[in-house]
């Protein structure tokens, strides 16, 4: 089955998460500091009256510093992409928001321990796409909101 | 100073160059030689087809330099079969390796030529150059070269490319005639402003909210550039660097279409400095002409939807054929037509950027700020007069009176605040009909739904959280609850069965039930089930605290519940998320044979407490007032112990000493003296140290998110008025054994 | 006394001719290399204004030297030669900043006009 996915860039790769996940990209601004975050927590942000917290995807992957294709990313490019998971927004900074791609489920696949320098236990899988490769995101695992199963509908 | 320009027009002319050129080209010829007798020997190494692949593109740039035209083809032939075979797309069987030793023969003689001071115009080598092409001619049957570089010339469009609509002039005529209307129509018929997608449409709202403008760029790229594709790419790369690009057309990802597609590009973008993004897009060298225009959000934003942009691409291909007014009368009336919408579907409004709220609350809310400045200036005449000798008493009558209302004013507006934030359950109950039909048929069962108080308004917030929930209870009815039409008739019950759903308000809460008319729990299963399990106690349970056993874990899993009718599945999920999540609770109810009710209570309002504020560091804290004790002062001499664990006495205990600067890391300042809250959880008292005392005040509790709490030290979070962040701790840290206690002038870390 | 310019091209003839073309212009040469190793090289050493880099060189091809260049200078102006029928890989040095880039065999007053744009930003 073919979904669609909004990818960004991180260093050298490209990820991807489906839209349905994507509420809003917006720029980094306004970022509030919180008390003793997790390493991976850059804040969060006030919208509207919802604090939402942002998560440094590179930071959260562990993606190596060293492996970026030019020293730093333009700067003005750097967004945050709001999303909801489990019914609660949160941002993912991100370098770039690019293309918004339609991968076919049999296209993903997920042998690989370690993708870029950094954890592959965050991503669902690879996903093979005539532009190149794309690195499907587990949201609720990155959010550490996997615990929070969803609810099982009635048995098969 | 003489301009080059003519300079390598006549370069086979120059003397200077004409020398660099044979003694380079020489040399790479005769390492062409060699390298291809140690391919021959060992055909399999990559390094040495590299070499060669080198060598002939090296060749082929030098002499187009020079301007031999011949000697370049033939090098390009060579350079292009040597690119298949690195690229693993072609093997070196005999022929090719006939045909490129032939190549390479002829290049030497060439050379030699050359080096007598001839030309290469009287070598013949189509003979040549036809059996390089047939060797490499197995291509056409493999998809394009695997390899990184496979450079395979100009007429290099991948197999994979898609062929664009036959509409060769149109694009320009349609212009003409849309260009009034404002599309830009590419090569397969899309358009830069109309079918916005969602995506888009969310971007361009954003962009427009952030106070941004929005542009519409459209280039020509110089006809003299060979490569247009990079090219527009080059224009798409430094518009991003001044902008956002939301669309582009032609498109530029994917593979390239043709190159001649991509000589008049258009792009729709949003800036905040429209001048640096002209100035960017003029800095592209090889484009010969930049325009741009403004957009106006609101248009694009409520444009045509999708299908009629496709009717657009529809009417321009059909007008290939009719002929260009059709297909201009097509695309103009298309985007007239957007005023009618032809389309039954309404466009999808962007997610989360605008709120419908009614507008009776707006209106209340505004009366109440008009009061405000009426008090406002109220005070602000007192304060006046009272620097005019007014009567200071008088001036104090004014002033509480003044206060007064604002205090009623100030909860009246966050009344109203909160209403705006209320919508009524049926955002969530108008899913169920639907839900209903489509189980019932899946599962082969029927059901009459019935539905009330769908009026009741709940807080937006919680509308997402609590839908899940409540839609999983129902299929847990429809699925477990209700017999099949057969059975039930059996039992003496109603064919049909009964499902409905209420909410109602009561009090500071909100209360939903679920019941079914169905086959009801196995209470005495459920009660073997709970002794089998080794639950204390268990025996002597009532049926309600049995039933309350169903929303645990171990009770949820599938093979349990097959025992008891299969009613529990997931329920351990609805009970974590309305306990925790929505911060209410959930019971069950139920009658063996004739049903099962599910409550749910949720609080009504977000919780607002009385609070101290205090500032740790440079962050806010709360503590609910009921928590505090006393505040005080705490001098260095009276701290005893060390390494985490100092404690102080108060009143007639000696109780432990916490610091907000331990607790977060923030360090502090050795001092004599240190301000300290006396906090109170349950039986256990302790003192917390805090940088600054601030104020009491009531704070309205959000929720925090696990993320930012991974200690559990924060029961919410509240945010000012002002924007700053206020973090409710929970006392119940200085319960804990292992707490952090550092000395409070432990060093920042 | 112009901007100083790098030229990287295995070719000698190439980069004679280049060098030609930019000193009548005058331009400084700040150095030349032959391939993409004492291209890095030397960029870090002489840190010249701009630099030509060919995308076909030995030892390290153009867009991996261009990568290490811009991993030491974020801000280094990179001009990109290249045959014809190279487009994704131009595709790619433009994605990672390269100002511009020039099809061979260019005309002088391409590669003068390319320079200058690259110079200004």
């Amino acid at each position: 089955m073919r979904k669609r996915y909004v990818s960004f860039a991180l260093g050298e790769g490209r990820y991807c998460v489906p839209v349905e996940h994507v509420l809003q990209i917006m720029r980094l601004e306004g970022l509030i500091e919180i008390p003793k975050p997790p390493p991976f927590v850059l804040g969060v942000l006030n919208l509207r009256g919802d604090i939402i917290p942002v998560v440094s995807l590179r930071a959260r992957l562990e993606l190596p510093r060293e492996k970026v294709t030019r020293a730093g990313p333009d700067p003005r490019k750097r967004r945050v992409v709001i999303t909801r998971v489990n019914g609660k927004p949160y941002g993912l900074d991100v370098d770039e928001v690019r293309e918004i791609v339609e991968i076919d489920d049999a296209a993903i696949s997920t042998d690989s321990t370690t993708v870029l320098g950094g954890r592959a236990d965050f991503l669902v899988g690879i996903a093979r796409h005539e532009d190149g490769l794309y690195l499907v995101l587990d949201l609720p695992r990155v959010l550490g909101t996997a615990r929070d199963l969803p609810i099982a509908g009635p048995p098969a | 100073m003489s301009s080059p320009a003519s300079g390598l027009a006549a370069s086979a002319d120059d003397p200077r160059l004409r020398r660099a050129f044979l003694e380079e080209a020489d040399e790479l010829s005769q390492k062409l030689g060699e390298s291809l007798q140690a391919l021959e020997a060992d055909p399999s190494n990559m390094d040495t087809v590299n070499e060669v692949f080198r060598l002939t593109h090296s060749l082929k740039s030098e002499s187009a330099f020079m301007g031999f035209a011949r000697l370049s083809e033939l090098a390009h032939r060579m350079e292009d079969v040597l690119g298949l075979v690195r690229g693993g797309s072609l093997s070196l069987g005999r022929p090719v390796m006939d045909a490129v030793f032939s190549g390479a023969d002829r290049i030497a003689e060439t050379m030699a030529a050359l080096a007598k001071g001839g030309t290469d115009t009287q070598f013949e080598n189509g003979a040549i150059l036809r059996s390089l092409s047939a060797a490499a001619g197995t291509r056409a049957a493999r998809t394009g070269g695997a390899g990184p570089a496979a450079a395979v010339g100009p007429a290099a469009t991948s197999p994979a490319a898609p062929t664009p609509a036959p509409v060769p002039a149109l694009p320009e005529r349609s212009q003409a005639g849309a260009a009034a209307a404002g599309a830009e129509t590419g090569p397969t018929g899309e358009t830069l402003l109309q079918g916005l997608g969602d995506f888009e449409r969310a971007q361009l709202a954003e962009a427009r909210d952030r106070g941004e403008e929005c542009l519409r760029v459209t280039v020509t790229v110089d006809e003299a550039e060979p490569m247009k594709f990079p090219r527009a790419w080059l224009v798409f790369a430094a518009l991003e660097s001044a902008a956002n690009v939301v669309r582009t057309v032609p498109a530029l990802d994917g593979q390239p279409a043709e190159d001649a597609h991509y000589a008049r590009m258009s792009f729709l973008l949003t800036t905040s400095d429209p001048e640096e993004v002209v100035r960017v897009a003029s800095g592209v060298d090889q484009i010969a002409s930049v325009k741009v225009e403004r957009c106006r959000f609101d248009d694009l934003l409520s444009a045509v939807t999708a299908r009629a942009a496709e009717a657009d691409a529809g009417a321009v291909e059909a007008g290939a054929e009719a002929g260009s007014e059709a297909s201009t009368t097509a695309a103009s009336a298309a985007l007239t037509g957007a005023a009618a919408d032809t389309d039954s579907r309404t466009p999808t409004p962007p997610e989360k950027t605008s709120i419908r709220v009614d507008t009776k609350k707006l209106d209340d809310l505004w009366s109440l700020i008009a009061d405000l400045v009426l008090n406002k200036s109220r005070i602000a005449h007192v304060s006046e007069t009272l620097g005019k000798g007014m009567d200071p008493e008088m001036a104090r009558e004014e002033l509480a009176e003044a206060f007064d209302d604002l205090d009623k004013i100030s909860g009246g507006m966050q009344q109203a605040m909160m209403d705006t934030r209320m919508i009524p359950i049926s955002v969530i109950f108008n899913k169920f009909p639907r839900l209903v039909r489509d189980l019932c048929r899946k599962l082969g069962k029927s059901v009459e739904l019935s539905v009330s108080g769908e009026e009741t308004e709940i807080d937006r917030s919680i509308v997402e959280a609590l839908s899940d929930p409540l839609t999983h209870i129902i299929r847990n009815s429809l699925d477990h609850g209700i017999e099949f039409p057969e059975e039930r008739v059996r039992r003496g019950k109603s064919e049909k069965g009964r499902v409905s759903v209420s909410a109602r308000r009561q009090g500071g809460t909100i209360v939903i039930e679920l019941s079914d008319d169905g086959r009801g729990m196995d209470v005495p299963g459920i009660r073997r089930k709970a002794v089998g399990m080794g639950i204390s106690g268990a025996e002597s349970f009532t049926e309600a605290q049995l039933l309350d056993l169903v929303f645990l874990p171990g009770f949820s899993t599938k093979e349990v519940v097959t025992d008891l009718s299969g009613r529990g599945v997931g329920m351990d999920v609805v009970a974590t998320r309305v306990r925790k999540d929505l911060k209410g609770d959930v019971a069950l109810d139920t009658v063996p044979d004739r049903g099962t009710r599910v409550t749910l209570f949720l609080p009504l309002t977000l919780t607002i407490v009385n609070a101290l504020l205090v500032r740790g560091g440079t962050q806010l804290y709360a503590l609910p007032l009921t928590e505090v004790d006393s505040t005080a002062k705490l001098t260095s001499s009276e701290l005893r112990g060390e390494g985490g664990r100092e404690s102080a006495a108060w009143e007639d205990e000696e109780i432990p000493v916490f610091s907000l600067g331990a607790l977060f890391e923030t360090g502090r300042r050795r001092s004599d003296e240190y301000f300290a809250l006396v906090l109170r959880h349950r039986d256990r008292r302790a003192f917390l140290v805090v940088d600054e005392l601030i104020e009491e005040r009531e704070v309205v509790i959000k929720p925090v998110d696990d993320l930012l709490n991974a200690e559990r030290l924060f029961s919410g979070v509240s945010v000012l008025e002002d924007g700053r962040l206020v973090f409710i701790l929970d006392t119940s840290f200085i319960r804990r054994e292992n707490s952090d206690r550092e000395a409070p002038w432990a060093p920042a870390s | 006394m112009g901007a100083s310019i790098l030229i990287a091209d295995d070719l000698s003839f190439m980069r004679m001719i280049q060098k030609e073309i930019l000193t009548e212009r005058g331009y400084t040469i700040a150095g030349e290399a032959s391939d993409g190793l004492e291209a890095v090289e030397k960029y870090k050493a002489l840190h010249p204004d701009l630099v030509l880099l060919d995308i076909t060189m030995p030892n390290m091809n153009g867009l991996e030297a261009m990568r290490k260049i811009f991993a030491f200078d974020p801000r280094a102006r990179v001009i990109m030669c290249s045959a014809l029928g190279q487009q994704n890989l131009i595709v790619e040095a433009i994605k990672a900043g390269v100002k511009d880039f020039i099809v061979k065999p260019f005309k002088p007053e391409r590669i003068l006009s390319a320079i200058e744009k690259a110079l200004r930003i």
